[in-house]
Formats: C-alpha cells, structure tokens, sequence
C-alpha cells in the first residue's frame, strides 16, 4: 500500500481522472473530497463489508423453519 | 437444464428464466446466474436460487414491508441493467432469516433490481439513507399475511 501524508486541503491525483482532497480534519475524523467519473463505484468500505456480509448469512435461512412460522402466524391470528 | 439443490431437490430451469447479475452479488461475486423461486409456503418470500453453486437467498418485495419505498438510485445502475420502463422493473430485498425467525430482518439500504424485459439484475446501494440494512419486517409480514387472509376470507363467502 502506497502511503502519503496530506495536508489539509492538499490532495491526491490517482490515474488521470480521479482526485482526492483533504476538506477537513477534526479530531480523529477526515472529511474527503472524490473527484472521479460517474461510473466510477464510490463507498465506504464497511458498508460493501457488511453487505456481502448480510448476503451470505441470509443463505443460511431454513425455509421449513420460516414456513412453519408463516403458518403458526396465519392460525394464531385466525382463532382471534 | 436441471439442477440439484438442498432447498428445493432438482429443479428443471427453463434458459428463459435465468436472470444474468454481470458482477455476480455481493459476497457472491462468483455467481452470475440465478433463477427466482416461488414457493407457496414460504410466500411472500421469494428465493433467489444460484445456478452454478447451491446457494439459495431469501427475498421479499419492499413494498410488503414499506408501500412507499423509494431508495435513492443512481441512473448508471438502471442503465446498466438495460431498463427503458419503469414497469420492466422488479425490485427485491435480501431477507436474513435466524433460527429465531421473529428477529429476521430485510436489506433495506441494498435492493437487488432486475429488469424482467432481459433478465438482467444487479444488487445496488441507495445513495441516501433513508433505510436500514438491518430493517426487522417481522410484523409487518405478519399484517400483510392477516389482511390477505381477510380477502382470501370476504371473497369466499360473495
């Protein structure tokens, strides 16, 4: 990983059309500014993360499981 | 084409109904081929059934959970997915479901789009955030289930 020190509003060019600037740095938190193309994908790390994250656990849902509880759901509220 | 899967046993998928994800999903990057499943005991759960590996995914419209749903998405994605009408689109959300399945949740902030005139699908992420990626929708099912009951119950005695 390459790694560079910046100043506040100092910025980084990566490739010929993608620049990150430094808005603000506050205590323990850095505000940046992307310059990049549309389509270029921009997130924030942990949300992909945890994203892919929830996508895998869903696979481990049991449809007997969730059947059974649509099921107890429908009779408990029709005897009501 | 037959597969097998755990879920579901073999299952005869018609080439027509494969739905393409150029970029796989997240976490399955791998898979580009999935085929929707409907099965009438676990509606209004849909699943999202992987061709080349046995993973199954569980999904459910967002509009069973909000009717007026309405992420923030960037144009790119619609035009990645080829969509020219809004009625080709068919939004779905990825549904985690525990052992405890009262405590299941919905990726509201993630929808996964598919635009049923070529079966071309991609999961997106909202650019506001205004959802949840851990929304719980257990009561919101279970009122939909109870309404739907209540037709089902009105139009059998007419």
């Amino acid at each position: 990983m390459l790694v560079l020190t910046r100043k506040n509003n100092e910025a980084i060019q990566v490739g010929n059309d993608i620049k990150i600037v430094i808005l603000g740095i506050e205590n323990d938190r850095v505000k940046i500014g992307i310059e990049a193309p549309q389509e270029t994908k921009i997130m924030r790390a942990e949300l992909i993360r945890e994203i892919r994250q929830i996508n895998q656990e869903a696979t481990q849902a049991d449809p007997c499981r969730l059947t059974l509880a649509i099921s107890q759901n429908k009779s408990t509220k029709d005897k009501k | 084409m037959r597969i097998q899967t755990a879920v579901f046993g073999e299952l005869e998928i018609c080439q027509d109904r494969i739905i393409f994800f150029k970029e796989g999903l997240p976490g399955f990057e791998e898979l580009k081929r999935f085929v929707l499943i409907i099965l009438e005991q676990t509606r209004p759960f849909l699943w999202l059934q992987a061709i080349d590996r046995d993973v199954a995914i569980p999904v459910i419209s967002p509009f069973e959970i909000f009717p007026h749903y309405a992420p923030v998405i960037k144009d790119d994605i619609f035009k990645e997915i080829g969509l020219q009408k809004q009625e080709d689109l068919l939004v779905l959300v990825v549904v985690v479901i525990p052992p405890e399945v009262n405590l299941m949740t919905a990726n509201m902030a993630a929808p996964i789009l598919i635009n049923i005139a070529n079966n071309q699908g991609r999961q997106a992420l909202a650019e506001d955030s205004a959802y949840q990626i851990r929304q719980p929708i257990f009561e919101a099912v279970c009122q939909n289930l109870i309404k739907e009951e209540r037709h089902a119950g009105s139009d059998a005695k007419e």
